[in-house]
């Protein structure tokens, strides 16, 4: 807000203050130019390759040099991919409600304990880290099989007769991937939770706000920009999750990155994966800005 | 008219052998005392004696580990902090960042239910009552330092609450508005007429706001009085010490002669005051305030006297401080009036004196 760098008082630049400005922005490209050099080779460039495919019409089993729109319009026109594309929102949009219930209570509870306690917390939040998701999504199949451990639990206590038919379905897709995901809704709560003054709940609860109150007046408004990292990262990361509605999902849980990888590596028509991909990409980073748009306020309402 | 449940009382809070044992430490140790309504009341000791844990366990923050906390006559023990008649003035103050300043003040009127109308009235009331009318919609960034103070001020009052809780709020403040906001606090508890509960570790500001101070030291309290009592009669060498500046000089008694003691410092001897109880044979500790001490030519036989050599002259307009130093190496401070006549040279040989009466004596603290 306060602009503290006035302008510079006079217009001439002196000799020295040059070469100085010009040194300054040699180090700059120094610094900056690997990383840029790198994503430029191997991410902008493959990304213009891609977008470029796009264009080409796809007749016959072959990629053909004839510029078309067909393959936007089709994802547009035809009804199953907005199928899908919906349904990833709305399996997106459940995980990141499960992690964000289950994560602050965790989050919370981690940046309330003392120093010692907290790094053994996190320790164990890290942990499932050092697992492969491929290894850890295959437990889940073990778990929610017909004959694995859940419908044997269940079996045991006498509540079903007939192992459930669990996996291959949306919610254990969900489940997965919340399984998944969670650490990465209580990353960024812990953070924001860590930074707020424990004396900032204290003085609600002197004022004569129950727990209830003192959770949703003062911690909850001033832990948002957590809230909304953690979502922002959960929900983009599970709109674009490929591995675990491939193991756990079935043909009625598919989501975009599964059609893309049939389209690339069973129907081998680049041209339309590649349209879908950059719809895809477009709605995502819509998503990006209309949450940078919406919790900026974390500069000017914090200090 | 019976009162069931609920004893009467003339005291806003009482604490009845108080104490908070940690695991590895007693943090507050068997404490007790009452404060009468509309006192202004100050918890006085150094970093870690206690005096926050005693003031956490009031507002109901802390849990004692035994004795008992009663507030307008009824015991505290089990009731949230969230339900009980006190409110608290946060060291670093807690205001809400995301709440403007109105929206601060109004929250305890909020969390109690009272309508918007009713909100809005009392809110002005304390913005009026502080003296930030024209700040209700600022929010808390844009207050400088003295602003915030009052806010959180306001925002503890507004419930009228029978007690208010102060931890150092005016830490923070550089010396000038320390000063102004100590004035300030006086005439709000003048005007509100609550019971204050004034925690700090700076003996100016307890001496000059409070009506009585209870000085703390490992968790008990060492001394309970007026401020004025507490200055001129410290009960203990720490008391002495802490509050105001004082010399120290520990000796043995050598004799005692119609009840007043002498005492052995190196070879010099001094009479005792008459009220200290003396045994031949017990190590004493005096303390004689600076501004006691004189560096006249010829004192009155009744004096004690010393002979010293100044060491440094600290002029300081209306008076000067003199550093001292004995024969044995200890230094003392004496602080004079100036006079016309030219101040003293260093290394200039004098004789320091007070009159008997106006030291205090204490049993020795054993090294």
């Amino acid at each position: 807000m306060s602009e503290l760098d006035a302008p510079p008082l006079v217009a001439t630049v002196s000799r020295e203050e040059d070469v100085h400005r010009k040194r300054i922005r040699a180090r700059l490209l120094m610094l900056l130019g690997p990383g840029s050099l790198w994503l430029l080779i191997f991410f902008v460039l493959p990304m213009g390759v891609l977008i470029a495919m796009t264009f080409r019409a796809f007749f016959d089993a072959q990629i053909t040099d004839n510029f078309t729109w067909d393959n936007y319009a089709r994802i547009f026109t035809e009804p199953v991919y907005a199928k899908v594309f919906l349904r990833s929102f709305w399996i997106a949009t459940v995980v990141t409600g499960v992690t964000l219930l289950l994560g602050y209570p965790v989050a919370h509870f981690i940046a309330r304990k003392t120093r010692k306690h907290r790094d053994l917390l996190f320790l164990a939040l890290i942990i499932p880290f050092w697992t492969s998701i491929v290894i850890r999504t295959y437990a889940w199949k073990i778990l929610l099989g017909t004959s694995g451990f859940v419908n044997y639990l269940l079996r045991e206590i006498g509540l079903i007769d007939v192992p459930l038919q669990m996996l291959f379905s949306t919610p254990a897709v969900v489940v997965g991937l919340v399984h998944v995901f969670l650490p990465f809704m209580i990353m960024p709560l812990y953070a924001s939770l860590e930074k707020l003054d424990a004396s900032m709940e204290e003085a609600a609860m002197d004022l004569g706000a129950n727990r209830m109150w003192t959770f949703l007046r003062v911690t909850l408004p001033l832990t948002l920009p957590g809230v909304a990292m953690g979502c922002l990262l959960v929900f983009i990361l599970s709109l674009g999750s490929f591995l675990t509605p491939d193991l756990l999902g079935g043909s009625n849980s598919l989501m975009i990155s599964n059609i893309i990888q049939t389209e690339f590596l069973e129907s081998g028509n680049w041209p339309f994966g590649g349209a879908l991909s950059v719809v895809f990409l477009m709605i995502s980073l819509m998503f990006i800005f209309v949450y940078n748009r919406l919790f900026n306020f974390d500069e000017e309402g914090r200090t | 008219m019976i009162h069931l449940g609920r004893r009467m009382s003339e005291f806003d809070v009482e604490v009845v052998n108080l104490t908070k044992a940690f695991d590895d430490f007693t943090a507050v140790d068997d404490v007790s005392f009452s404060i009468p309504k509309g006192d202004f009341f100050s918890l006085l000791g150094p970093s870690g004696c206690g005096k926050t844990t005693i003031m956490r366990m009031i507002s109901g923050f802390e849990r004692q580990t035994s004795g008992q906390i009663r507030i307008a006559g009824r015991d505290m023990s089990g009731i949230k902090p969230y339900q009980r008649p006190t409110n608290l003035v946060f060291q670093h103050l807690a205001l809400f960042p995301h709440l403007s300043v109105a929206r601060n003040i109004a929250f305890g009127l909020e969390m109690s239910g009272e309508s918007p109308t009713t909100i809005r009235s009392k809110v002005a009331d304390m913005l009026d009552l502080v003296h930030l009318q024209g700040f209700a919609d600022r929010r808390i960034s844009q207050l400088s330092g003295g602003q915030k103070q009052r806010v959180a001020i306001a925002r503890a009052l507004v419930n009228r609450p029978t007690v208010l809780l102060l931890d150092e709020p005016l830490g923070a403040l550089d010396l000038k508005l320390r000063e102004q906001m100590q004035l300030e606090l006086k005439r709000i508890q003048r005007e509100v007429g609550t019971t204050f509960i004034y925690v700090t570790h700076d003996q100016r500001e307890a001496i000059t706001m409070s009506n009585k101070i209870a000085v703390i030291n490992k968790g008990r309290i060492e001394q309970l009085d007026t401020a004025p009592e507490i200055y001129e009669r410290p009960g203990t060498s720490f008391v002495a010490e802490f509050i105001g500046e004082t010399n120290l000089l520990t000796g043995d008694v050598v004799a005692v002669s119609e009840g007043a003691g002498t005492l052995a410092i190196g070879e010099a001897k001094v009479r005792l005051p008459l009220n200290y109880d003396a045994t031949p044979g017990t190590r004493v500790t005096l303390s004689v305030r600076p501004e006691r001490l004189s560096l006249e030519e010829h004192p009155a036989d009744t004096k004690n006297t010393l002979p010293a050599v100044i060491d440094d002259v600290i002029y300081l307009g209306s008076l000067s401080h003199y550093q001292l130093a004995l024969n044995d190496g200890t230094v003392l401070t004496a602080e004079i009036q100036n006079r016309s006549d030219a101040l003293l040279d260093r290394g200039t040989a004098v004789t320091v004196s007070w009159n008997p009466g106006e030291a205090i004596a204490f049993p020795a603290r054993e090294a």
